[in-house]
């Protein structure tokens, strides 16, 4: 069933016929040269023919499966070009201490430690959430190592407290992860110490969490396929062939490569490796980007890409603007997480290993750096012209829109906040009137010629790729729930290429996927509905993903639980 | 006096749950006369109460009034703020701030505890304001979060004393009341500024600074002094465990081992600044103002235990060698 390592010596004999041939379907193939057929043929996991009935006909054998759509719309996968499943589900598989009650007491926190370290005798560290401080301090107890290692001495312990601001580790954990009277502090935290002997106390403030995460056992890669497989699933059910998981590590490709070898990784996926260790440790960051990332490789899976985060983001009002926040009020216009030089040296030694470099920017002044950073890059000899990727781009200067054009950059916007809602009035408001008005300028980046594409950034926003294609076209509330509409919506045409073909130029396919051309990839998916007869509004978003095949392979049957599909029946619910 | 120097720039967090009397008590020192230049960073702008004949000067957001305090709104990244304020303004001398009320204000505490501020910002107190009479209206509108912003107070203050009777206060009282809790009662939020901020130490008398407030009850002090060095180890527990009476203690001591420190505690927070060398012209090696409030503090007992923190100097070392 496989196609997908079938791999064929160049001079083997072929079949002159069909494994696949759709017909009596409304086929939108995206290229303009034929926009709709009824009829398509697949052989090796590429269309060989389209047109009407009869231009297939001759590619049926006994062998070929014939699907009849009975009428049904059909069109290219859709590609999500930014997205988290890891970091949504992981927690979900990792079964961690959970203590389950609003505010435990000291006593309750003590039971529940004993309790998991029993059931879980095999786990090197007792990890989880949460206490809280007052009822420590309502018991007279102090929190911090002297208390928890009363509770456990042997084993190392880290725990949470509920605002996640504080983290609360036994001398084993604070041994184990190397912390003594001389540990520096991290600029964005500290280790609470006796004020007199310096010595830490057991208390982890803010950013000295990464110190014992460097210690304790990576997420296992258990819990990370399973995670990803969920993912995985969802993102095959609503019609997605190809993915970008934007920040990943060793243990993660690990996971995506243990899918990958069962034939449930479902759709193409190009991982981005972290270049920061800001969300996870990255213990062999330079020997993945030095080539150890090659042995992932495979027609599904590629790690030649680096993410980061160049700026932050409007709540705390960290994106990096052009002009301050607050107008003349302040100086304030945020700030940059790397230097300007060291993205331009970046982007050039990655650009010259064929590495894409995804940049977290928000603001409009963090896209104009990056940039001009890109620029700069491309100025110096050995680069291979990769295509990078400005991720977000939410507010972006006019004068910049047509340098993604030039610059061969793509612009990837996530749909959190393209249609009125309470999110839009609230935290996005923070970046006042005029630059909302400019929020999400897809229209910009396309009418200078530019490739703009989309993410879905779960879990900042649903998994769901067709809220973004319905809010798009229409750029208002798809529920209702948000009167008006907010920037400039783009046609459904656009939109589509927007979803299919834009996402392939971003990957560097657009010659072997995207649209339904004959030699390029069979990605198809059939809908419940004709996208070109319905009324845009809270009409796309609820689209049914009826069958889905990725390069020719059926890997998704919502109707029929008989088929020989990966998945059957309704996206799994994961919100 | 003694020079101020580059001592690090006393914090205050304000904190409680929405409606509590957090603005009325940012209104409170804006206006109040302690002498201080308070730099006030409040969570809505829009609810100070500045009468615009005492702003003197508006420059980028910063107000500037008459009485040398200076007001801004909360609004951008908080580590970025807290930085160009000290860049700002170096003649201010303290910093509030006041923290919104769906915070936990130790939130905010943690941030100016941060390395990067570790020379120039130092935690002073966390003052959170408690609505008696919506004390369990709090609760039940964030479940969790009033009970983590009493926890996190090193100063409690029990505002609008007046709406609710001696009864359920008392009653609150024996819920809310931690072992360590110092708690004051206030009418409309006037608390003190003796407890509020600390006063200086001079060289021939420590005393208040402040001009007292027309409250019901007044602050009463005692000063230990001795020669010599202390046992830092002993004298920590002894301030760990002063009686909750004590809301304030301030000073300067000589340790053992050499090194010189300048110790703040407020309520329950207790902090030793390492100096870089000892202060002159005080009238004792090792002194110690103890502030307490309401119930007057066992100050004999508590000066009898300092007593026994103290390591007489050593003889003068014979030139043997």
């Amino acid at each position: 069933m496989r196609v997908l390592y079938d791999h064929r010596p160049s001079h083997s004999a072929r079949s002159a016929f069909a494994d696949l041939v759709l017909v009596n379907g409304r086929i939108y193939t995206g290229d303009p040269g034929l926009p709709w057929c009824q009829a398509l043929a697949v052989a090796r996991g590429r269309i060989v023919a389209r047109g009407e009935r009869a231009d297939v006909e001759h590619l049926i054998d006994a062998q070929t499966k014939v699907m009849d759509l009975g009428g049904r719309f059909a069109m290219p996968g859709l590609y999500d070009m930014h997205t988290h499943p890891d970091l949504a589900l992981a927690p979900r598989y990792a079964e961690d201490l959970d203590i389950g009650i609003v505010d435990p007491t000291p006593d309750q926190v003590r039971d529940a430690i004993l309790a998991y370290a029993a059931k879980h005798p095999d786990r090197e560290w007792i990890y989880g959430q949460y206490f809280v401080r007052y009822t420590f301090r309502q018991a007279g107890l102090v929190p911090g190592k002297e208390w928890l290692d009363t509770v456990m001495p042997d084993r190392p312990v880290a725990l949470l407290d509920r605002m996640w601001g504080t983290m609360m580790v036994n001398s084993e954990a604070l041994r184990r992860a190397g912390i003594t009277n001389e540990t520096p502090d991290p600029a964005n935290g500290y280790l609470e110490r006796d004020p007199v002997s310096g010595e830490p106390t057991g208390l982890l403030i803010d950013g000295a969490y990464a110190l014992i995460h460097a210690a304790m056992p990576p997420t296992p890669v258990p819990v990370l396929r399973a995670a990803y497989r969920d993912g995985v699933h969802y993102q095959s059910a609503r019609g997605v062939v190809s993915t970008k998981y934007v920040h990943v590590c060793e243990s993660r490709l690990d996971a995506l490569q243990s899918l990958d070898q069962t034939g449930e990784l479902t759709l193409r996926v190009e991982a981005a490796i972290s270049w920061q260790d800001d969300i996870f440790p990255v213990r062999r960051r330079w020997e993945l980007l030095a080539g150890e990332r090659h042995y992932y490789r495979s027609a599904r899976l590629n790690a030649n890409a680096v993410k980061f985060h160049f700026d932050g983001t409007v709540e705390p009002r960290s994106s990096y603007l052009m002009t301050p926040w607050d107008g003349g009020n302040t100086t304030w216009s945020g700030k940059l997480n790397l230097t300007p030089e060291h993205l331009a040296d970046m982007i050039w030694d990655m650009d010259r290993q064929g590495i894409r470099v995804i940049a977290h920017c928000t603001g409009d002044g963090a896209s104009d750096t990056f940039l001009d950073a890109v620029e700069e890059a491309r100025r110096r000899p050995g680069g291979l012209g990769v295509r990078h990727q400005c991720a977000h781009s939410t507010i972006l200067h006019g004068s910049n829109l047509k340098r993604f054009r030039d610059l061969n950059v793509t612009a990837e916007f996530s749909p959190v906040s393209w249609y009125p809602s309470k999110f839009v009035s609230g935290a996005r408001s923070g970046y006042g009137p005029e630059r909302l008005s400019r929020a999400y300028n897809i229209k910009g980046v396309l009418e200078a010629g530019g490739v703009a594409v989309i993410g879905t950034d779960w879990p900042v926003s649903p998994l769901d790729p067709w809220i973004a294609l319905e809010t798009m076209v229409t750029r208002a509330n798809p529920w209702g729930e948000g009167e008006g509409q907010f920037g400039e919506p783009i046609s459904l045409k656009q939109a589509i290429d927007v979803m299919t073909k834009n996402g392939a130029w971003s990957m560097g396919i657009e010659h072997e996927a995207g649209s339904l051309e004959v030699g390029k990839s069979a990605d198809i998916i059939v809908l419940d509905r004709n996208l070109f007869e319905v009324e845009p509004q809270g009409n796309i978003h609820s689209t049914k993903v009826d069958l889905t095949f990725m390069q020719g392979q059926l890997v998704h049957d919502r109707l029929n639980e008989n088929s020989d599909a990966v998945w059957h029946g309704e996206a799994p619910q994961l919100w | 006096m003694v020079t101020k120097g580059a001592a690090p720039m006393p914090v205050t967090v304000i904190g409680g749950f929405l409606g509590a009397g957090k603005t009325t008590l940012v209104n409170h020192i804006l206006s109040g006369d302690h002498g201080l230049k308070v730099a006030v960073l409040v969570n809505d702008f829009g609810a100070i109460n500045i009468d615009a004949a005492l702003i003197t000067s508006i420059e980028g957001g910063l107000y500037s009034l008459s009485n040398g305090c200076v007001c801004c709104g909360l609004n951008q990244g908080f580590v970025e703020q807290l930085e160009e304020l000290l860049a700002a303004r170096a003649d201010i001398d303290h910093i509030v701030i006041e923290a919104s009320g769906v915070a936990d204000p130790a939130r905010i505490m943690d941030t100016v505890r941060y390395s990067r501020f570790a020379s120039r910002l130092r935690a002073d107190a966390i003052v959170v304001v408690v609505d008696a009479a919506g004390f369990d209206e709090a609760i039940a509108a964030a479940p969790g979060l009033a009970e983590a912003q009493i926890g996190s107070a090193d100063l409690l203050i029990l505002n609008k004393t007046d709406l609710v009777g001696r009864e359920q206060l008392d009653a609150w009282r024996a819920r809310w009341t931690f072992p360590d809790t110092r708690i004051v009662e206030t009418m409309n939020a006037l608390v003190p500024f003796d407890i509020l901020f600390a006063g200086e130490i001079s060289p021939r008398r420590v005393a208040s600074s402040f001009v007292a407030e027309p409250v019901h009850e007044q602050a009463v002090s005692a000063i230990w002094r001795s020669e010599g060095t202390v046992d830092l180890k002993r004298l920590q527990k002894v301030l760990a465990g002063l009686p909750t009476a004590v809301f304030r203690a301030k000073g300067f001591l000589r340790a053992n081992d050499g090194r010189c420190f300048a110790v703040h505690l407020v309520g329950t927070r207790l902090s030793f600044e390492q100096l870089a060398k000892a202060l002159e012209g005080l009238d004792a090696d090792n002194i110690l103002v103890l502030i307490g409030f309401g119930e007057r503090p066992p100050f004999e007992s508590i000066l009898a235990q300092l007593d026994g923190c103290a390591e007489p100097a050593a003889p003068a070392a014979k030139g043997t060698a």
